[in-house]
């Protein structure tokens, strides 16, 4: 298997999300210690040892989570996930709400700018 | 009693007759109720008519208060409704029910409700029935639905929807939330329709009108604003500041609930990751760390936003503007607060380096040096924190922590620095070292030093200052001495001799004034070489020597001078080659004449022993020659001038070098 180009990225090493949960670290190293022994592939298991090394301590995790550059298009597609439908139904709920407001604007308008004569007299339209 | 009442009635009568007689409609109302009941039968008529008459014309101008204040008449004397064929009824029930009052639309609607077509009456029952706000169906007969306006559709599907998307206008602009059940609603609309501006003082003005509902209403809003927070971010927008200081805020005041710690976590990664050091992002890096230290998840992250905080520049002069000062005090709070939660190196040489900044003389507060205090005696990695400042700021912490700390926890963090600092910190804290011996150093300083301090402080205050108090001064202020005094002068003692003597074997090799130090205080001629072999260790060649003993002239080193230049010639004093190159070095580098000359007798006289020599060294030789030979004395100038005048080198030996190297002087001033 090879490894993606990391760079100085440890959690790309590790083949992990950037995260502050050092559990998924230690579960990400174990799983790369898998795929790259250090009887088979010193150089990689080399990598995955260092990006272990940087993101084992909690400063060094959250130095190196901090100054991870951020995909926003992930994100911000993680918040349209999340947003979305509910605005999508807000804007619907509300938008129904305003024709109602305006049907009862209407209704005391128009009544309550008629006397009763032409009110009656005028009958259902 | 009855003759009061006799008065009574007939000063009302005279009201009444007037009103009637002006025709104005409410004081003959007013005077009418005033009559008891039985008393208004004779009066009734012609106030009906007037009533009706006001009423009429306070419907077509659709004045509802008036209308509701005539309502309010009419219930108290129900007769003057007597003969309305319902028009006076009409008007009046409108006017209740337009000014709220539900209750008594009612009323009047029963009376009119045998006129009313059927369906219109269960219409406006329906209406009043929920004080103005039917279900839709119940008007259906009456007002036709327009049809339902376009929803407005994401500009981009995959982005959903942006704060750009204002184009709907009013029609998008919905009113504030009434009750829990609207806020989702009225919050997620007003951010489809309002530019991310307009939507966050929209939610702001509907949490301060609305207490109960401020904390639903802003943590939608802080939520939906990480969508402004992200796009700003993305496209290089200072905006995202904003964003991100509303995100912060809502978190604090609403106790840091848990839907806004991931939004904590990516504004301050947004924050760290932003690549300028402005004070505006340090500000808001600062309030979003603060914030995030309500999240034990995220107290980490905060610690290393903190450790990235840009720091506050002072212009040349030292003094801030007063964002930068701003910024400095947000920095020393948090810093504070982290410092008070963990001992953290790095955290403490950052806060170190903002109390620098600030204009504060010597002593840290103690708040900084209780972290100090701390993070020594927990043995943190103060080194390693050191090494990840930038370059040009390892300097400037160390010199803060030995000039700003007590002396014994000074010593203590030295200690445990040098071993794991390396080679690349190593030479750092030597030199801080020798600044922290200087500074202990007794002051020796000469007359004349003393009075052009006062001279400079007069001139820096306008105050009177004597050479004595500028000596009180300097003792109390216990720092390093300004440039203007020059080098200390007293003798290496007391706490200065103590530390020299604990740190001393380590600093020598560092800096040529440790090697002074060292021979200042070697009891014997033993301790005397074994300096300076330890110095000359690395710098054993000719040429690195003559480096070291122009360093000494130049800081005034004589000891370490005289002793390097009795090595050099004691140790190279048979090898003409090396002396040969030493001695065109000095040339080019404009060393002194003194040593110039000593270096050209040395050439000479080792070459005296030998028959052949290199290309070099018979350049050397040449020139040896010429810098020797006894300078003649011109005619008619006196002692005291031939004194003044500046040692030349030959111009000849300077055509030799010339000749041999390709060069003149390194030094540009060479020969003047």
């Amino acid at each position: 298997m090879t490894m993606p180009d990391s760079g100085a990225d440890p959690f790309a090493a590790l083949m992990l999300a950037p995260t502050l949960d050092r559990a998924a670290v230690k579960r990400a190293y174990f799983a790369a210690l898998q795929r790259h022994p250090p009887q088979t592939d010193p150089d990689g298991f080399r990598r995955v040892r260092d990006a272990y090394e940087a993101l084992a301590s909690p400063e060094g995790l959250a130095r190196a989570f901090a100054h991870r550059p951020i995909d926003f298009t992930a994100e911000l597609r993680r918040w349209d996930e999340r947003f979305a439908a509910r605005i999508e139904a807000a804007v619907r709920a509300h938008a129904t709400a305003q024709v109602r407001a305006a049907a009862l604007r209407r209704f005391v308008d128009e009544l309550s700018g008629r006397t009763l004569g032409e009110v009656v007299g005028d009958g259902r339209r | 009693m009855g003759r009061q009442a006799d008065k009574q009635r007939t000063r009302i009568a005279q009201m009444l007759a007037r009103a009637l007689g002006r025709g104005d409609a409410e004081p003959a109302v007013a005077a009418l109720l005033d009559l008891a009941p039985a008393e208004r039968a004779a009066h009734l008529a012609p106030v009906a008519a007037l009533l009706r008459a006001a009423v009429t014309a306070d419907f077509r101008a659709r004045r509802w208060d008036r209308l509701a204040f005539w309502a309010a008449r009419v219930e108290r004397e129900g007769r003057l409704l007597e003969g309305d064929d319902g028009e006076l009824r009409w008007a009046l029930f409108w006017g209740r029910a337009r000014t709220g009052a539900w209750a008594k639309a009612a009323v009047l609607l029963s009376d009119l409700s045998a006129r009313l077509p059927p369906d219109l009456g269960q219409a406006l029952q329906a209406y009043v029935a929920a004080a103005g706000a039917p279900p839709a169906e119940a008007l259906a007969g009456w007002s036709p639905p327009a049809p339902p306006p376009a929803v407005p559709a994401p500009l981009d599907p995959r982005l959903g929807y942006d704060r750009g998307q204002a184009a709907s206008g009013a029609s998008h602009d919905p009113e504030a939330p009434a009750c829990p059940a609207e806020v989702e609603e009225r919050v997620l609309a007003a951010w489809a329709g309002l530019a991310w501006p307009r939507f966050a003082a929209r939610t702001d003005a509907w949490a301060a009108s609305a207490p109960a509902l401020a904390g639903q209403v802003r943590l939608l809003a802080a939520e939906l604003s990480v969508h402004a927070l992200m796009t700003c971010a993305q496209h290089g927008d200072d905006r995202w500041m904003e964003a991100a200081g509303r995100i912060a805020a809502a978190c604090q005041d609403l106790r840091h609930p848990q839907a806004l710690q991931d939004a904590m976590a990516l504004a301050l990664r947004i924050a760290v990751g932003a690549a300028d050091g402005t004070v505006a992002r340090g500000l808001v890096t600062c309030r979003l760390a603060g914030a995030a230290l309500g999240y034990g998840a995220l107290e980490d992250l905060a610690v290393a936003a903190f450790c990235d905080l840009p720091r506050p520049r002072p212009t040349d002069d030292g003094s801030m503007t007063s964002d930068e000062e701003r910024l400095a005090r947000a920095a020393l709070a948090l810093g504070q607060r982290l410092l008070e939660r963990r001992a953290d190196p790095g955290v403490f040489w950052r806060a170190l380096l903002v109390w620098e900044t600030g204009d504060h003389v010597h002593a840290a507060p103690p708040w900084l040096k209780r972290a100090a205090s701390a993070v020594v005696e927990a043995g943190a990695d103060l080194a390693g924190a050191l090494t990840r400042l930038p370059s040009d700021e390892r300097g400037m912490a160390i010199d803060g922590f030995v000039h700003t700390l007590p002396l014994p926890l000074v010593e203590r963090g030295l200690e445990a620095m040098w071993g794991p600092g390396g080679d690349a910190l190593r030479p750092l804290l030597a030199h801080a070292t020798g600044s922290l011996i200087d500074r202990l150093r007794p002051k020796d300083l000469s007359p004349a030093q003393l009075a052009a301090g006062a001279r400079l402080l007069r001139a820096e205050t306008g105050l009177e200052v004597s050479p004595a108090q500028v000596r009180a001064f300097l003792e109390e202020v216990g720092g390093p001495l300004p440039d203007f005094l020059g080098e200390p002068t007293g003798p290496l003692s007391g706490q200065a001799l103590r530390l020299w003597r604990r740190f001393g074997e380590r600093l020598l090799p560092y800096d040529i004034r440790f090697l002074e130090y060292a021979l200042e205080v070697a009891p014997d001629r033993r301790a005397i070489e074994a300096g300076l072999d330890r110095y000359l260790a690395q710098r054993d060649d000719a040429t690195a020597m003559l480096d070291e003993l122009c360093a000494a002239d130049k800081t005034e080193c004589h000891r370490a001078s005289a002793a390097i230049e009795g090595r050099l010639l004691t140790r190279y004093g048979g090898d003409v080659d090396s002396l040969a190159r030493a001695l065109i070095k000095a040339i080019r580098m404009g060393a002194p004449r003194e040593l110039r000359t000593r270096l050209a007798t040395a050439v000479m006289s080792a070459a005296s022993t030998a028959t052949e020599h290199s290309a070099e060294v018979t350049v050397a030789l040449r020139v040896a020659r010429l810098l020797v030979r006894k300078p003649r004395s011109r005619r008619g100038a006196t002692s005291k001038a031939r004194k003044s005048r500046t040692p030349r080198v030959p111009r000849a030996a300077r055509r030799q070098l010339d000749l041999f190297g390709g060069g003149g002087s390194e030094q540009g001033g060479e020969g003047t």
